[in-house]
């Protein structure tokens, strides 16, 4: 997209105004979410709608696979697309409980991803087969790009979507940084998230920079993507089962 | 005395117009007069239309051989003025080499501006160059390049490519387009446009299935996009002809509006014809033992559009009317089992009967699937076809 910046400045000024967001109290986040989310959300969602004139149905079958080891496989390959939704177990403590329904709130949260994810699968794998998906690096936008309305000026929607996901974007680094901040300056005893955020973005600059290689590049997503799927199968139910028994423990000194 | 609320406002629009000094522009910004736009590729091999050949049309590339020649109809941008209408000129660039985009990079040194592809519309091959290097290593670059759109037409020809990017059209089109909107009128071919483009393409090679591109040909002064290229994986086999193709997109059930035929039973000489504008298609496998079988069952409506014996029948006449359902599904039926003896002599399963035993009969598939070359030629299609006519059009 930017073929004659320095890729140190692209990432720069991204990280410059991630960290700005970061340096941030909670509630501004939150009302930055709130806007970036309703301004990412409907065309993202217009436009992967709109890429199902694409789709044959007959490309989602079998729904599953002959052997059933395909499905864990699958699940742990595509679990980049889930990354990031387990800083909402962070941030729904944060939540005022007062005015907000904790179960309500995951539960849409939840949703609403689920939603997102649904619509971008049959989007791309309608329009691309699973093969055809396993085999392109952003099945996502070329599922857009395939987009033709006849008799119309539309095209190259795939430009679009960029748009709508980069706030998307935008706003998941600083809820990372945010919440990587806090959970330091808490747990190193410190009043003020801030520095914590600054010595962040240090830190992601770092590694941006060091992951231009994409052999290490891939490196760190099959990490990522095991550290994901481990997060889901192990910690999420080890959490809820510590949790219930502690809540147990509780009820029984009373 | 300025209050604090104004001084507030007044530094915000000065902070405001401040910053519009770092927002005049972007660096990365390409602008349309300084671009050449690429609108059609032609592949060949290097020794066809030698009558194009300079000695300027290749590079220095180590002393390895140039066996390709790409060439590029480029957009000549003019200004119009007002009211003004001219019909789109181009001019065509053409290199050798091996490697596709050493030669696209090369081309810039023919042109005095850069080379863009985002707006590529179609891309011909010749049928020599994929019968030489497959269809795969010859359009990688056009399935790799981000600029690239994914509905760009492909097509292959028994000429040599290179000529089609000279054609003039006679609508004031560019050639390029011309060429890409002939496959567009999906409902006024009886050749497959739809799902015969780039990403169309790619997505086959992918899933390692047969492929079947539009061929196209130039005599004279007219170009024709008048059958298919069909391809074992990447391989080039052979072409089928409209009625073959006909058959096929019948059977697949993606046929838009064909036009059925039968010899008036009367009138020897003579031709009833039925557009269809409806088809309703179900394919489905049978599975008894080791045999696999399919049945298709084809609903379709449409209207009488020709009685070329018309004054010795009147088309609103019941009995006449039923008589021409019989005989249109009959010569749907003749068509659809045409066609897939065709595939099945060709070894090529263009029907997707593997597709479709994938997708309901994955068991099947599973044992079945390394051997599939073996067993397609030797499946039985049973067809069951109703027609149904909905008019006649304004006269009986």
């Amino acid at each position: 997209m930017f073929d004659r910046t320095p890729i140190e400045v692209v990432i720069l000024s991204f990280l410059v105004v991630c960290t700005y967001g970061a340096v941030q109290d909670l509630g501004t986040i939150i009302r930055m979410a709130q806007w970036l989310l309703f301004l990412s959300a409907p065309p993202m969602a217009a436009l992967l709608l709109l890429s199902m004139i694409n789709i044959q149905f007959i490309n989602f079958f079998p729904i599953w696979p002959v052997n059933i080891v395909g499905i864990v496989k699958g699940a742990i390959y595509s679990w980049p697309y889930y990354w990031g939704y387990e800083v909402l177990l962070i941030l729904l403590p944060s939540i005022n409980r007062r005015t907000t329904n904790l179960v309500a709130a995951m539960a849409s949260s939840f949703l609403f991803k689920i939603s997102l994810m649904l619509l971008a699968l049959i989007s791309t794998i309608g329009s691309m087969t699973v093969e055809g998906v396993k085999n392109i690096i952003y099945p996502t936008l070329l599922a857009v790009r395939g987009i033709e309305l006849p008799g119309t000026f539309i095209e190259r929607l795939d430009n679009y979507l960029l748009l709508s996901w980069i706030p998307f974007g935008y706003i998941t680094i600083v809820i990372w940084i945010y919440i990587a901040s806090v959970t330091w300056c808490q747990y190193f005893g410190y009043k003020d998230h801030r520095p914590f955020a600054l010595i962040f973005s240090v830190v992601i600059y770092i590694a941006s920079m060091s992951l231009h290689d994409f052999s290490i590049y891939l490196n760190m997503v099959e990490t990522s993507r095991l550290l994901g799927f481990g997060f889901s199968v192990l910690i999420i139910p080890a959490a809820y089962v510590v949790v219930r028994w502690k809540r147990g423990r509780c009820k029984d000194d009373k | 005395m300025i209050s604090k609320s104004s001084r507030t406002v007044t530094g915000y629009i000065v902070l405001v117009l401040i910053s519009t000094l770092l927002l005049t522009g972007c660096w990365d910004r390409h602008e349309i007069q300084d671009r050449s736009f690429v609108l059609a590729v032609a592949v060949d091999l290097a020794d066809e239309g030698l009558e194009h050949s300079t000695k300027l049309e290749t590079f220095a590339q180590g002393g390895t051989p140039k066996p390709l020649r790409l060439s590029l109809q480029v957009l000549a941008l003019a200004p119009q003025t007002r009211g003004e209408n001219k019909p789109s000129k181009t001019y065509v660039i053409s290199n050798t080499g091996r490697s596709m985009h050493e030669m696209l990079r090369d081309a810039n040194g023919q042109n005095s501006k850069p080379l863009w592809f985002e707006h590529i519309q179609s891309i011909i091959i010749s049928e020599a160059a994929v019968r030489k290097f497959g269809l795969t290593p010859l359009i990688d670059l056009f399935r790799r390049d981000a600029e690239v759109r994914w509905r760009t037409k492909v097509y292959i020809t028994p000429q040599d490519a290179r000529q089609f990017l000279d054609f003039v059209p006679p609508t004031g089109e560019a050639g390029g387009i011309f060429m890409s909107n002939i496959s567009r009128q999906e409902k006024d071919l009886h050749i497959a446009g739809t799902n015969t483009d780039l990403g169309a393409t790619s997505v086959r090679l992918d899933n390692k299935t047969d492929v079947v591109l539009p061929a196209i040909e130039l005599s004279g002064k007219q170009i024709k996009v008048n059958a298919m290229a069909v391809f074992k994986k990447d391989k080039f086999v052979e072409y089928w002809d409209e009625y073959t193709i006909k058959g096929a997109k019948l059977l697949l059930g993606i046929e838009k509006a064909a036009l059925i035929a039968f010899q008036c039973p009367l009138h020897p000489d003579e031709t009833v014809v039925f557009e269809m504008f409806q088809q309703d298609t179900t394919v489905t496998p049978h599975i008894e033992g080791e045999q696999i079988s399919f049945t298709v069952d084809i609903a379709m409506r449409g209207n009488i559009s020709e009685i070329s014996c018309s004054g010795e029948h009147d088309a609103t006449d019941k009995t006449f009317m039923d008589k021409s359902e019989a005989l249109f599904a009959q010569e749907v039926q003749r068509n659809i089992e045409h066609s897939l003896r065709v595939m099945q002599n060709a070894g090529v399963d263009d029907a997707g009967f593997g597709r479709n035993l994938k997708a309901y009969e994955p068991k099947t598939w599973a044992k079945i699937k390394d051997r599939w070359d073996e067993v397609f030629p030797t499946i039985p299609l049973t067809t069951h076809v109703r027609v149904s006519i909905q008019n006649t059009g304004e006269h009986k």
